[in-house]
């Protein structure tokens, strides 16, 4: 069940007041079969994958806080070293515990998501026709509710909170249908108590959320869809003259983000009118002035899921400690060096991540090698500012580096849009080819929807520049003090703007990470 | 190991890490007073830290700690 069909605006009427109507004490498990029956519909074999993962995580969980509260009932009126020697014994178990449940569940994505791809690659090598008798489907949202029982158990095994105990309050926090099909990563700490909480039904807080989603709505259905008729065929096989062509990858740019964030602001509104704040996801990321503040305000949760979970682990691993203190009289070296091995590791499995198809992963490369640069040449970096200090508050230079990290992070769409190599060459190819005639031509018949895009982006940049200074109200709180009038009208017609110039219905209700 | 000997042995790693000679930390001194601490520095940080101790910290404790004053108290503990 898409969020943009008419089934999800009943499925979700139908979950908004029947949480609110029922006794508070059987929300949480409203909310958890409300979610099971989302997932169920958007995929009904897919949902022994879902409780297979939750089974996993839910079981390993609970034996590592077993081993937590064993240790500490032995170390009772124990000396010190005692103690250490007994964390030390209990701490191997419960790493032996968490690598085979970590192990299961990424080997259940790796397995499903990249077994053909294995053997396609493979058989390419030995030039022998090596693919599978049989095609694997890949469960939606696989990758998502994965990553976020991987969190959860590292950090039960880190000790950051104790397990669950009750299996479908766990499986509620897994399969909670906002965010399982495709983000965000929740973190267990931040959302569990609220999706436990019971709550009374609140009007502003439900207002709020409806902004939230119907601005998503206007995204998702006017931006993204519009563009989708624009630049789908284009990507599909090329063929277009360079300036379409061109033009083509920078809406291309403009219609992933209004998907995708489109996509978030519908999860996070909807997931805010039943009262429960989930993470956000993106933070204005076209205004970012370098590759790595983009994926900061990029796909925030999936940055922080390699952070915490990929990145400072291999920092500290064995391996990097020895390098770092074998370089020790070298204080540049003996950072920038594991700093720059640890990043080129987590920005190809992040490739790796998008799909399996080596476009992802040059993608992966592709980002990783302006992220490592910036590490490898942060102190020439500094030293340039420390010569041209007004440069840093310089309004003129922000915004060139704004401009600059939009066009490298759109020209990394040639490799993204098609996901083929080969169409990727010929889009490259067909960037260069002018022809006048032929653009004037590709502007007449895509004329309703350019324009249509146009102001849909205006009116996103300006939504999104806004969010991004200090002390100004959100547009939504401003239409909420407008006078009862007033509101009505702008409700109306944004209503009327979204049914009037928005695609929607088949071929329209997949969003772009599905897929992943 | 007494408290200030700790924040002593402190002030030299902070110095080295963040190359600032006029640098001083406090007890409640935080990512947030140091413009140059951020994810990657904490982590060259820590392992300064843990190499000029002998000790280590958990993961729980890289990722949660607020201040140095937090810092202080596990090498109060671990040391």
């Amino acid at each position: 069940m898409s969020f943009t069909t008419l089934s999800f605006l009943v499925f979700f009427a139908v979950v908004f007041w029947g949480y609110y109507l029922i006794p508070k004490k059987g929300q949480w498990m409203w909310l958890c079969a409300a979610s099971v029956i989302f997932y169920a519909f958007a995929s009904l074999w897919s949902l022994c994958y879902l409780f297979g993962t939750a089974l996993v995580s839910y079981g390993a969980a609970r034996y590592l806080s077993a081993q937590d509260e064993r240790c500490r009932a032995a170390s009772e009126g124990l000396g010190k070293a005692e103690r250490s020697a007994l964390k030390k014994k209990f701490g191997k178990k419960k790493r032996a515990v968490t690598a085979i449940a970590v192990i299961a569940l990424i080997g259940t994505l790796v397995a499903v998501k990249y077994t053909g791809f294995f053997a396609d690659t493979l058989g390419a090598l030995t030039k022998r026709e090596l693919s599978l008798p049989f095609d694997i489907l890949l469960p939606v949202g696989l990758s998502f509710y994965l990553f976020q029982s991987v969190a959860y158990l590292v950090d039960v095994s880190r000790g950051n909170y104790p397990a669950e105990r009750n299996f479908f309050r766990y499986l509620l926090y897994i399969s909670y249908f906002p965010h399982v099909l495709q983000g965000p990563l929740d973190d267990y700490a931040s959302v569990s108590s609220q999706l436990y909480a019971s709550r009374e039904f609140d009007g502003e807080r439900a207002v709020r959320g409806a902004q939230r989603a119907a601005w998503g709505f206007f995204k998702k259905l006017v931006i993204a869809n519009q563009i989708s008729v624009i630049v789908s065929p284009v990507f599909a096989e090329g063929g277009q003259d360079g300036l379409s062509t061109i033009l083509c990858i920078f809406l291309y740019s403009i219609q992933l983000y209004a998907d995708f964030s489109g996509y978030m602001d519908i999860a996070i509104g909807c997931s805010e009118m039943l009262g429960v704040r989930i993470a956000e996801n993106f933070r204005a990321p076209y205004f970012s002035g370098s590759i790595a503040e983009f994926w900061r305000r990029w796909h925030i949760t999936l940055g922080a899921w390699f952070k915490n979970y990929l990145f400072y682990p291999l920092l500290r691993s064995s391996g990097l400690t020895k390098l770092r203190k074998a370089l020790k009289k070298n204080k540049y070296l003996s950072s920038a060096l594991p700093t720059a091995i640890a990043l080129s590791v987590v920005w190809l499995l992040i490739g790796f991540w998008h799909g399996a198809n080596w476009s992802y992963v040059f993608y992966g490369i592709y980002h990783g090698f302006f992220i490592v640069a910036e590490t490898i040449f942060a102190p020439l970096y500094a030293k340039f500012h420390e010569k041209f200090p007004k440069l840093q508050k310089n309004a003129a230079f922000r915004a060139f580096r704004v401009v600059r990290t939009f066009v490298l992070v759109t020209v990394g769409y040639y490799l993204f849009a098609p996901a083929s190599l080969g169409v990727t060459v010929t889009l490259l190819r067909d960037s260069l080819h002018f022809d006048g005639g032929a653009f004037v031509a590709f502007l007449t018949t895509n004329l309703r929807e350019l324009i249509v895009a146009i102001a849909g982006t205006a009116a996103l940049t300006f939504v999104d520049l806004r969010s991004l200074r200090e002390n100004r109200l959100p547009v939504g709180e401003v239409i909420s003090r407008k006078q009862g009038w007033v509101r009505a009208l702008l409700y109306g017609l944004f209503l009327f703007v979204i049914l009037f110039f928005g695609l929607y219905g088949s071929g329209f209700d997949q969003f772009a990470y599905f897929k992943f | 190991m007494e408290r200030n000997e700790i924040f002593e042995k402190l002030n030299e790693i902070f110095r080295d890490v963040f190359d600032d000679e006029s640098l001083t930390v406090t007890e409640e001194t935080s990512a947030a007073d140091i413009e140059d601490w951020d994810s990657l520095t904490h982590i060259t940080l820590i392992s300064e830290v843990e190499d000029a101790f002998d000790m280590k910290f958990s993961m729980k404790e890289v990722v949660g700690m607020k201040n140095v004053g937090e810092m202080a108290d596990i090498i109060e503990r671990e040391a």
